[in-house]
């Protein structure tokens, strides 16, 4: 019987703190949701779990610290991405908190939902063994299903849900099978040790470029570019954009990326920089050619959440720009890149939310005519928006997109990087349209449309403005962050 | 019982069974038939999985783990798939796929 | 106090937030009451522009906020002149405790160019700070009188802080770049309040014209600063590679800016001397010398305020400063600081004589202004930098309270500037007449006021150093400009009213109060480096290592007597002429009477407008119709469209593969995977 004892499993809090505590946050806020109906209550606490959440990261924060057989990991860049996506979370909830009850989706569970998914973003994030990486995404996974669906007597949201979800268990499919493949060719799912079982190869002479395991890596990161809706991944992106509850959209558009990326950066720099040349040259096609899809397609759009859902796969493009110079200048320029995106692409959808009336159709650029006289605070905003999401100085977005550019340049990607400059032109021709349209162009309503710039929806904006001005008007402070941050990925 | 199956047999048995999954998901029209298509994709990895612990690292415990990982993580895509299903099926009173397309473009 | 430092230049900032957030808010009021009577008033809209009827509180409210910010910086500054003087005193030549440089952040980096964002605060900077926060403030004060009639006073307020916090950020701003933000950010305040009356015909065009001559300046500084980054070495010989002023200007490395030289047509320029020679052009520029004086005249289409504060007090004299601040680079350049004395005394003889040919009575102030700064670089050119100085910060005072009281006179008579039309106005105006009469002693020189002895350091500078010839000629210039002040002061306030259709009125309090402070200000200024005491030699010394200069009772005599002689013709000649009916509106000056083509000369400001006209706008306007009519249109419009009907036709193509049905998109996935695997495959 002596063997029968239960052993209990060591917990290191320091590595599974920030998203273990979300996770068991995000409950309680279920269990609160039963008692109160009241929306203030619940998007507080949810506030306050996202503002614990960072603290955690702080307390440790410095210091790289891995865990559960090396499963997860704490370290800088961890803790940096994860504020980000915090961040995002909490701008997320302000711009979402009274557009849900104006469209009619009162039930509480969205802030939950919202909690779930983030807290599997952060353990995305600190993932370093396929395990994890899958649980991950999985788990943000199947709350943005539920999510994107959570408008479902609307007819849109129950169309883009059930493809999201078709299109997302296809890639699961994927993302098991190439785990699979590549546990059975190494014997290991750890992420370093995969990576020590590739240079006994190398030093016993046996070739590297297995095809069963170039599958498996190609697989993995199959799933994690549809993900972060990488062409010719991205074909769920517009529609599932669409269809989502706007919130929910301005959400997936820049955590899921984020988090994807950073499992990605931290799959491909640490288990595989053996394969560096074959991963650089394929997915810098796939880069090049997400970039020059996105920007090239969203000409052609009139609905707004669309162009800014093929906006979104153009900087998904951007970014992985940054994570295929696999230097530790590229991902210091990713890290300031997402977080100028976030900012971004947070607060252009904060101001569609402002606009979106109940059960309005389809969200043309039209409706933006004379928004510059009849709020010209909001056009304002918005065309700082659009100014950044072009790369114009000084915002924020000029400055990432000089960092990216710089570190592909540098690690002699130099076509993606001249790609990246002329599609950039090309997109500032529709960031640009909506700001004329917005200042120049009359409405031809007779009838003024409302606009709900409330409290929390002006706040949320305003530090997405603040912020994008000054990361634009210093970008040195945040690059010098970043830089001092992941030095312990790219090893 | 090792000896007697080589381990190509299994994993060409997991291949093949991953195909007709995704020949599944891609060919049937009505969604149910392609949540199952997908189920089939998830369960033929656990199979490669499986056969991968036992003829390679049976003294290690990732590959069953993962196994277990994936038959959860596949119940719970199922369970969301079909309450969307549902869903739709009020909505619409179809659940052909080809008959969902009002976003597009 | 240095911890507090960064408070002076964001107070204003402040102010231009809170004032453009009241400012939206009233817009939307007011557009939300425009909604709601519209049926009633269709047909007035822009009818009455600005000027409108009656007060606008408005005024009061942005006005006493943008006041108050910048009231509390002048206090900081005050606070801060104080801790300098508590620093030790330079005990030998040369050496300077009294200065301090914060740097807050890292503003920019390219490659080993590292700009950083900070202040350095030393004598200079925190002399001109006085300048620019004290006499800002009472502009200010002045200001809530000047435009409480006016429809968007809180519009000129947000300006008016802006060009405040610009002004600061380039006397306060520790290297190069900073000083260029400074220079930017005032060139587009005076661009805005130059224009600030868009509806009228001139305003929107002298705008322009002062924006892009402007320009043209500091494409000359931009030059220095690239050429200072490029070429400055450390002395021990690796590069500098640095635009911050203390490391810049040591003498170790500005002596390094004379081992590059160059043979051109015979003679050697360094590359300090072309530097000087850039600094210059901006100089020219930004102060208005020859030969980029045009566009302060036309300035003055701005509300007086603004001439005051920006065209009188503060920015023009940023030029200046530019020329002290880099005084050891002109050093290096004998040749360049000839040129620099030559062009300052040009200006002020040219400028002084157009300024007897204009009947605008802010023309006349404007180029009255032009002459004085044409006198400060004069003597930055003779090497005189705490004789410019002095005189910089006299004619600021001196000068605003001219440009206030003629604003007075503009606004109690009926918005009319025409000087033929006035006369008499010293009863109507008691309050006004007297303080213009101490800005007028002033500015020519009055015994013990203010000009008498800043002037008369720069023309005792002359003869000291072997400037004879630039000194005689500046005497001449200090008489033209007595002439032309006793013509102003009869033909303005004295005589018989001669437009008897403008009913003249003194000003509000709020106007009548900055002047006299403005005139009790002109009074002390001259104790600001008084002969014997010297006070701001002493507080400059370790920056120009300058010693006093010395009082010449004989010079002083014979420019004081000239110059009352020259005031007293000008005076009674006009007065006589008015007494006979000589002048008129729309009728040419008596001057033209006798000196006939001469004088019409000045009237054309010695042609300088046309010759540009002619040669340079005209052949540019030209170029410009024919790029923009022709080449732009056809060509060039045609591969840019080209290129977006391309860019939109294949979006438009692409769009058709999402059609909205999953399998497909499944398939399309499945595409790519099969792409991958070819690839490793094929590779």
């Amino acid at each position: 019987m002596n063997d029968l004892t239960f052993v209990t499993p060591e917990i290191n809090w320091t590595v599974l703190g920030m998203p273990a505590f979300l996770m068991i946050w995000a409950m309680l806020v279920l269990i609160v949701d039963m008692f109160t109906s009241d929306r203030r209550v619940l998007i507080t606490l949810s506030l306050i779990g996202l503002g614990v959440t960072a603290a955690l990261g702080a307390l440790d924060y410095g210091s790289t610290v891995s865990g559960f057989s090396d499963m997860l990991v704490f370290d800088k860049f961890g803790v940096l991405v994860n504020w980000i996506l915090l961040a995002g979370t909490a701008l997320t909830l302000l711009i979402a908190f009274d557009y849900m009850p104006r469209q009619n989706l009162n039930q509480g569970e969205f802030y939950p939902l919202v909690l779930f998914a983030t807290s599997g973003m952060l353990f995305l994030v600190q993932a370093t063994d396929l395990v994890t990486i899958f649980i991950g995404v999985e788990t943000l996974s199947i709350a943005l299903y539920v999510l994107t669906g959570f408008a479902v007597p609307q007819f849109k949201s129950g169309e883009a849900a059930i493809k999201y979800l078709l299109l997302g268990g296809f890639a699961a499919g994927f993302l098991v099978y190439g785990i699979a493949l590549i546990y059975g060719m190494t014997g290991k799912t750890n992420l370093a040790q995969i990576a020590t079982e590739l240079s006994t190869w190398q030093s016993t002479g046996k070739a590297l470029d297995d095809p069963i395991l170039l599958a498996g890596v190609g697989f993995v990161l199959i799933a994690l570019g549809f993900k972060v809706s990488m062409f010719p991944f991205h074909a769920w992106t517009p529609d599932v954009y669409e269809g989502a509850p706007t919130p929910v959209t301005a959400y997936m558009s820049v955590a899921t990326k984020g988090a994807a990326f950073a499992a990605m950066l931290r799959f491909l720099n640490v288990a595989f920089p053996a394969l560096k040349p074959e991963w650089q040259l394929l997915f810098g096609l796939f880069a090049a050619a997400t970039m020059v899809y996105g920007n090239i397609v969203a000409v052609a759009q009139s609905n707004l959440k669309r162009m800014l859902a093929y906006s979104s796969i153009a900087h998904a493009g951007y970014m992985l720009l940054g994570v295929l110079a696999a230097s530790e200048k590229g991902i210091s320029a990713f890290t300031v890149y997402l977080l100028a995106y976030t900012l971004t692409n947070l607060g252009a959808f904060a101001v569609l939310i402002a606009l979106e009336n109940r059960g309005m159709p389809v969200f043309e650029l039209k409706d933006l005519r004379g928004l510059g006289k009849r709020s010209p605070l909001l056009a304002l905003a918005m065309t700082v928006f659009m100014f950044s999401l072009a790369g114009v100085p000084p915002t924020a977005g000029f400055a990432s997109k000089f960092g990216i550019f710089r570190a592909a340049w540098d690690a002699n990607l130099d076509y993606l990087a001249i790609i990246g400059v002329i599609t950039s032109v090309v997109s500032a021709f529709f960031y640009l349209r909506v700001i004329v349209t917005m200042w120049m162009r009359d409405a031809e309503a007779t009838e003024p449309q409302p606009t709900y710039a409330t409290a929390s929806l002006s706040l949320g904006v305003l530090v997405a403005v603040i912020g994008i001005v000054a990361v634009g008007i210093a970008p040195n402070i945040f690059t010098d962050l970043a830089k001092a941050l992941v030095l312990t990925v790219a090893q | 019982m090792v000896g007697s199956v080589p381990l190509v047999w299994v994993l060409t048995l997991a291949a093949g069974l991953f195909c007709i999954g995704l020949f599944g998901a891609l060919s049937r029209r009505n969604i149910v038939g392609m949540l199952m298509g997908i189920e089939l994709m998830l369960n033929s990895v656990n199979i490669n999985l499986v056969a991968f612990w036992r003829y390679l690292q049976p003294t290690g415990t990732a590959g069953l783990i993962f196994a277990i990982f994936t038959i959860a993580v596949a119940a719970a895509e199922v369970a969301v798939g079909l309450a969307m299903v549902i869903a739709i099926y009020r909505a619409r009173l179809t659940i052909n796929a080809d008959e969902i397309d009002t976003l597009k473009g | 106090m240095a911890e507090l430092i960064w408070l002076v230049p964001l107070l204003p900032l402040l102010g231009v937030v809170i004032n453009t957030l009241l400012g939206l808010n009233d817009l939307r009021r007011s557009r939300a009451n425009a909604h709601h009577d519209h049926g009633h008033d269709h047909g007035h809209g822009h009818a009455d522009a600005h000027h409108g009827h009656g007060d606008n509180p408005t005024s009061k409210r942005s006005g006493l906020i943008a006041s108050l910010m910048v009231g509390l910086g002048f206090v900081l500054t005050l606070v801060t002149l104080v801790e300098l003087l508590g620093m030790p005193a330079p005990t030998t030549l040369g050496e300077n405790n009294r200065w301090f440089d914060v740097t807050y952040w890292n503003w920019m980096a390219f490659g080993d160019l590292k700009i950083p964002f900070g202040f350095l605060i030393d004598q200079l900077s925190v002399t001109m700070m006085l300048l620019v926060t004290g006499v800002g403030t009472l502009i200010h004060l002045y200001a809530i009188g000047y435009m409480s009639h006016d429809e968007r006073p809180t519009r000129f307020f947000v300006y008016l802080n802006l060009f405040i916090v610009a002004m600061l950020m380039l006397v306060m701003g520790n290297n190069f770049v900073m000083l260029f933000l400074g220079w930017e950010g005032v060139g587009l305040c005076s661009f805005l309040l130059i224009g600030f009356w868009f509806e009228q015909r001139d305003p929107p065009w002298a705008s322009v014209k002062a924006f892009v001559t402007n320009r043209v300046g500091d494409f000359g500084l931009l030059m220095a600063m690239f050429a200072i980054y490029a070429l400055a070495r450390k002395p021990d010989g690796t590069f500098l590679h640095s635009l911050i002023f203390r490391e810049v200007l040591d003498q170790g490395t500005v002596f390094s800016l004379q081992q590059y030289s160059t043979f051109f047509m015979g003679t050697q320029y360094t590359a300090a001397g072309a530097i000087a020679f850039m600094l210059l052009l901006g100089v020219t520029g930004k102060s208005a010398q020859i030969p980029l004086f045009v566009w302060l005249p036309d300035a003055m289409a701005g509300p007086t305020p603004v001439s005051a504060l920006i065209h009188a007090a503060t920015m023009v004299t940023a030029g200046v400063y530019l020329m002290i601040r880099t005084h050891p680079i002109f050093e290096l350049a004998p040749s360049v600081q000839s040129t620099v004395t030559f062009i300052g005394v040009a200006t002020a003889l040219v400028a002084a004589s157009i300024a007897l040919g204009q009947y605008d009575i802010k023309k006349v102030l404007a180029f009255s202004t032009v002459s004085q700064l044409g006198f400060m670089v004069a003597a930055v050119g003779m090497g005189a930098y705490v004789a410019a100085m002095f005189h910089l910060l006299t004619h600021g005072i001196f000068k605003a309270l001219l440009f206030l009281g003629s604003g007075s006179v503009i606004h109690g008579f009926g918005n009319e500037q025409d000087m033929r039309k006035m006369g008499g106005l010293r009863k109507k105006m008691p309050t006004t007449f007297w303080t213009y009469i101490v800005g007028t002693m002033g500015l020519i020189g009055f015994p013990l006021i203010s000009g008498f002895w800043s002037k008369d350091e720069i023309i005792g500078h002359a003869f000291d150093h072997d400037h004879r010839t630039v000194g005689i000629l500046l005497i001449v210039g200090a008489v033209l400009t007595s002439f032309y002040m006793g013509r102003q002061i009869s033909m303005v306030f004295f005589g018989e009213q001669r437009d008897q259709h403008i009913h003249a009125h003194e000003s509000s309090r709020w106007m009548t109060a900055p002047l006299i402070g403005l005139a009790l200000l002109t009074l002390a200024s001259g104790l600001i480096n008084v002969p014997g005491w010297h006070p701001l030699t002493t507080w400059l010394e370790p920056i120009v290592e300058e010693e006093a200069a010395k009082f010449h009772l004989n010079i002083a005599a014979i420019v004081t007597i000239l110059g009352l002689l020259a005031f007293a013709a000008g005076f009674y000649l006009y007065n006589w002429a008015a007494k006979h009916k000589r002048i008129k509106p729309n009728q040419r000056d008596l001057l033209h009477h006798w000196g006939g083509d001469f004088y019409a000369i000045l009237e054309e400001k010695w042609g300088f407008d046309a010759l540009y006209n002619a040669v340079l706008v005209k052949p540019y306007k030209a170029l410009a119709s024919f790029f923009g009519k022709f080449f732009d249109v056809k060509i060039i419009d045609g591969i840019v469209n080209g290129t977006a009907e391309l860019v939109g036709l294949s979006g438009r193509g692409l769009r058709t593969f999402q059609s909205g049905y999953v399998r497909s998109y499944a398939l399309m996935f499945v595409i790519g995977v099969v792409i991958v695997l070819g690839f490793f495959a094929l590779r």
